[in-house]
């Protein structure tokens, strides 16, 4: 196959806007629908499902990293960081990017003695944005145990714990398995968001 | 997919539940006008949901007429075809072809007798559709195809993880919803992961029901663990199927909540109280009926 960036023409370091912009560029030019000519409409559409599948294995590729599945269970451990709290902000930035795949390897080069709360929390993130929401939860439950005052923990554990018993939000239907205890925890959540963002939901906490 | 993506007809109103049917009829004509009257047979409601999906992704009108069909020849049924385009239907219709003919291929590889014969009688009258649908969904038929190839590997590995063995079904809807986005990468991005969870809701769906005929034929099934092998003898015991059915159902939760927060990101228009009714409803409500006839009947009834 061909290879996918080069099929939209960007480099392999590009992030994720520069993908989308490229992405967006190209289907502008080739849009089967701008050409009247039966034979061009053709060709357009050929091109349109290369880049189509160019744009996804793109997208595929930063999630879960080149070779498919089981390729998330090969742990490598080379060397690693020094001073971790620093990896661990760049392993944010990079799943908050959308870098699933260089994340999850930088965690795992992370020596096994140096896994603290912190590292099971973001290594559950990593595969809750993978969709292996088992695995998630097991880190996310690891994380909480190892560090129950974390709020940031605890957040993630309630909300994992909240869907595991049936919750899904803004459902127009009713949501009955929501308890008297979640409700408030998360009104408390809603309102540290708000005071986050500036405003207050609860004024007197 | 395997029925289990269907409305929850009691909180449907009448519209919507004629809406909903006459997809169906819309959809069951585009099959066999595209593919001839066999490949229309095992369709369900599950290729419906996709094509609402995409009524409302597109915000296509739609027109409703009477018409007659070899299954309902006495009384005309109200029809749904959508106004301009016939797209929608068309790419539900080659996506059904192309899982069909997959799903049969991979029964070749039942350990039971009965399920492999039924493939084997089956497999020659899909042979045609599927290279036909082929031609229009080259890049569909690739993904599944490897996704089924994935689930082969899986399958003699034995591994015990759900999310490992839920991963090559939803990666087939993953590819399936993905290309509903069109040319829009957000949507795109967006409705692949709904896919994704979609899959895995169905897998894991699947997994339970199909527990107790696993277990009697030794076929894969990662809800059959080893405690529950302890615990059954010939047959699964009915505290194992309990045991699977719970673990089946925190799984499923979590799947579908994480669902929900990706359903909200997307607009369905005028398909939207039609689509809120399948997934917060219909796809619990189908896992409870699946629940249910496995904890209580010791023989499922085969669909």
């Amino acid at each position: 196959m061909n290879d996918p960036y080069k099929v939209l023409g960007i480099s392999p370091n590009a992030s994720e806007d520069e993908i989308k912009s490229a992405y967006k560029k190209l289907v502008k030019k080739y849009h089967p629908d701008r050409y009247q000519d039966e034979a061009m409409a053709e060709l357009a559409n050929e091109k349109m499902t290369e880049i189509n599948a160019a744009y996804d294995q793109i997208m595929d590729e930063r999630k879960n990293g080149g070779s498919g599945f089981g390729s998330s269970y090969s742990y490598r451990s080379t060397s690693g960081g020094s001073s971790s709290s620093g990896v661990f902000a760049d392993i944010r930035t990079m799943i908050h990017a959308g870098r699933l795949a260089e994340a999850d390897t930088r965690l795992d080069s992370i020596e096994p003695s140096q896994r603290n709360a912190e590292w099971y929390f973001l290594k559950g993130t990593v595969y809750y944005q993978r969709g292996w929401l088992n695995q998630a939860y097991q880190f996310i439950q690891r994380a909480y145990q190892m560090e129950p005052n974390n709020g940031e923990y605890a957040r993630a554990y309630s909300q994992l714990n909240n869907q595991r018993r049936g919750y899904m939000s803004s459902n127009n239907y009713s949501n009955n398995t929501m308890s008297t205890g979640d409700c408030l925890s998360s009104l408390c959540i809603a309102d540290c968001c708000c005071e986050m963002m500036g405003g207050d939901l609860i004024p007197c906490c | 997919m395997f029925g289990y993506v269907k409305a929850y007809r009691p909180m449907l109103r009448v519209c919507e539940l004629d809406l909903y049917k006459g997809v169906y009829c819309g959809l069951c004509k585009t099959l066999t006008e595209r593919y001839g009257y066999t490949s229309s047979l095992p369709l369900s409601y599950d290729f419906v949901f996709l094509t609402i999906a995409q009524i409302g992704l597109n915000g296509c009108e739609v027109k409703a007429e009477k018409k007659r069909c070899p299954t309902h020849l006495i009384r005309k049924t109200s029809c749904i075809s959508c106004m301009n385009t016939d797209k929608e239907f068309e790419y539900s219709a080659d996506a059904q072809v192309i899982l069909t003919y997959h799903k049969l291929c991979d029964d070749l590889y039942d350990h039971s007798i009965k399920n492999k014969l039924r493939a084997l009688a089956a497999l020659p009258f899909y042979i045609k559709p599927y290279r036909q649908a082929l031609k229009h969904q080259h890049e569909l038929a690739k993904s599944v195809r490897l996704a089924m190839k994935d689930q082969r590997s899986i399958e003699r590995s034995r591994k015990l993880s759900l999310d490992m063995a839920a991963q090559p079904t939803a990666d087939i809807m993953k590819a399936i919803f993905r290309q509903t986005g069109g040319t829009d990468p957000q949507k795109r991005d967006t409705l692949a992961e709904f896919g994704y969870m979609l899959g895995r809701y169905v897998y894991l769906a699947d997994a339970l029901d199909d527990i107790r005929d696993d277990y009697k034929n030794h076929n894969y099934n990662p809800l059959i663990t080893r405690k529950l092998c302890i615990m059954s003898g010939k047959e699964l015991s009915d505290e194992a199927v309990k045991l699977a059915a719970d673990k089946a159902q925190s799984s499923i939760f979590l799947t579908l909540g994480s669902m929900a927060d990706v359903y909200n990101r997307l607009d369905f228009g005028s398909m939207q109280p039609i689509m809120d009714n399948i997934v917060f409803l219909g796809l619990k409500n189908s896992f409870f009926e699946v629940r249910n006839n496995v904890v209580d009947k010791k023989e499922r009834k085969r669909k």
